[in-house]
């Protein structure tokens, strides 16, 4: 069975930033991104430092699973691996725009032994990042910012066999705008940084009548760089789900908190390429009804430009 | 510094990996689907009934015109053990979602005429492994928009018997319609019991009626069709129904 995807969205909005970043940025020169903020620090992007004219790019890589309903009764159960294409870019000393386009292949096993392997495209995802405090200009320790962004409804609904919608625990992307804010807070100490952040999104209404529930998203990660070059990682993040409505009814697997500890590590194999690794283990699961999130790891790259 | 050469050049390389990557992405996915167990439906007439039959007393009839309208279906397991039914009676309530059509039950009605040989697919079922036992349909007055329901000529019950009573020599002796509109089940259990999983994806059910079958267990009123006798002919086409069970594995 062959399935059109739609790259035209992926062209359309990523292409644009490398084309911008040449034809508009030809006479950037800087020394390279750990040295232009003073501080060696490695990071992922969207958690980054940033200086005029910061571009970054990165490529990642997530698999994880996922189950709504009874197993041996109307369980469905989801392997997803997500390949993200973002890019982010700093107009100025204080203000990170970012842009991510997920590619999703979903292998989702229904109860009567059907199986359902696709590549979908995910929700786009915007977010605008504003440096509110910062104690110092070069090398700062403290770093505080707030970030507003928007998830596109770039995804198109799942289906299982009866045409039905699958759950939204099990889409591709919620298929609605769905406009988030929150904090950051970075925290430097060579060898030692911290990164916290906190996010609430609030899904609109998206396929058949239905809306996910809000989602406040709280991630803590400390980071030990005992190196130039490399960097381990340890944290957790916790996520609180409201119910979501799904053809106007409430869904009953659905809501809830879970937390997972994560840990990883981050590497610098050549100047301003970043490898990172982790994996994230869910310790806390309280998600409501018949819902189960299982393992989740993930591989990044990303590229200062 | 980085030079602006060398920024370029960065972004040349990362604009190639780019349009590669969307390359890729563009070009049709290939999907690897696989249907899982799927147990077909199908309702078919009984066939051509040329010859007479008998009914209850002895009373030679031709039917012209036979109709049951099968309301619903429901794929069976085999009962559960007594200690799985206790498990499952102290656990807590399971919460069915997405389960509007459900896996086993196929809510289509059918209007099914007896005496001719049209076939109806009204769904599959798509069961979870395990073991089953039979079948439990309904037969009600079904919906205008029943499938195979006639417009021009629309049953107005859940069975409909009409035909002619013969004399000895099978000369027309008068003509009898008997409609009820009384709801029945039926049960049908398989010979054995269909296992289905990952070895045995696939079987059929074929649902029918057999007209010779109902008509034998039916008594002919003198008067007008009383509560009693719409019970019992509803209850005599419920018992004239028939299943087949093709197992088939896939």
């Amino acid at each position: 069975m062959l399935r059109p995807l739609r790259p035209a969205l992926l062209s359309a909005l990523l292409l644009p930033v490398v084309v911008f970043c040449q034809a508009v940025l030809p006479g950037r020169a800087g020394a390279c991104a750990t040295c232009s903020v003073g501080d060696r620090t490695l990071t992922s992007i969207g958690t980054a430092q940033p200086f005029q004219n910061r571009v970054r790019l990165s490529l990642g890589l997530t698999h994880r699973q996922d189950g709504v309903g009874t197993p041996g009764v109307d369980g469905l159960e989801l392997r997803e691996l997500r390949v993200e294409l973002a890019a982010a870019y700093s107009p100025t000393s204080w203000l990170t725009l970012s842009l991510s386009a997920p590619m999703l292949r979903r292998d989702v096993l229904f109860a009567n032994l059907a199986r359902d392997v696709s590549w979908n495209f995910g929700d786009m995802e915007f977010i605008a990042r504003g440096v509110l405090f910062r104690d110092r200009r070069l090398a700062p320790q403290h770093l505080l910012s707030m970030q507003v962004g928007v998830e596109l409804p770039t995804a198109r609904a799942q289906r299982d066999m009866f045409n039905q919608v699958l759950p939204l625990e099990l889409q591709a992307g919620s298929g609605s705008w769905d406009p988030s804010v929150g904090l950051t807070y970075a925290r430097f100490a060579d060898p030692w940084s911290a990164y916290v952040s906190s996010v609430l999104s609030v899904p609109t209404r998206g396929f058949d009548r239905s809306r996910g529930g809000a989602s406040w998203r709280t991630l803590v990660n400390f980071q030990l760089q005992p190196s130039r070059a490399f960097g381990i990682r340890a944290g957790a993040l916790l996520r609180v789900d409201a119910v979501s409505h799904e053809g106007g009814q409430q869904e009953s697997d659905s809501g809830g908190a879970i937390g997972y500890a994560t840990m990883g590590f981050i590497a610098s194999p050549a100047e301003d390429l970043t490898l990172q690794a982790g994996i994230a283990v869910p310790v806390l699961n309280a998600l409501q009804g018949q819902h189960r999130e299982g393992l989740a790891v993930n591989l990044g790259v990303s590229l200062d430009l | 510094m980085i030079s602006s050469a060398r920024f370029a050049r960065r972004s040349a390389l990362v604009a190639v990996a780019l349009v590669l990557g969307l390359v890729s992405f563009a070009l049709p996915s290939c999907t690897d689907d696989s249907a899982g167990i799927q147990v077909p439906v199908a309702y078919r007439g009984g066939g051509t009934l040329a010859d007479p039959v008998e009914t209850q007393g002895d009373v030679s009839v031709r039917l012209l015109r036979a109709h049951v309208a099968v309301h619903s279906l429901t794929l069976e397991a085999c009962p559960a053990s007594t200690l799985a039914r206790l498990t499952a009676a102290l656990s807590m309530p399971v919460a069915r979602a997405h389960s509007a059509s459900s896996p086993t039950y196929l809510g289509v009605p059918v209007v099914l005429d007896a005496l001719g040989d049209e076939v109806f697919s009204p769904g599959t079922f798509r069961p979870t492994p395990g073991t089953y036992c039979g079948v439990h349909g309904m037969l009600a007055v079904p919906d205008g928009d029943a499938l195979g329901a006639s417009t021009s000529n629309p049953l107005t019950g859940a069975v409909e018997l009409h035909g002619e009573r013969l004399d000895a020599e099978g000369q027309v002796v008068s003509s009898f319609t008997l409609t009820s509109t009384m709801s029945v089940s039926f049960d049908i259990d398989f010979d054995e019991p269909l296992v289905l999983g990952p070895e045995s994806l696939y079987a059929e059910v074929t649902l029918s009626v057999d007209p010779s079958a109902w008509a034998a267990a039916v008594t002919l009123p003198d008067g007008a069709l009383d509560a009693a006798g719409a019970s019992a002919l509803s209850r005599a086409a419920a018992d004239a129904m028939r299943l087949e069970l093709l197992r088939t594995p896939r």
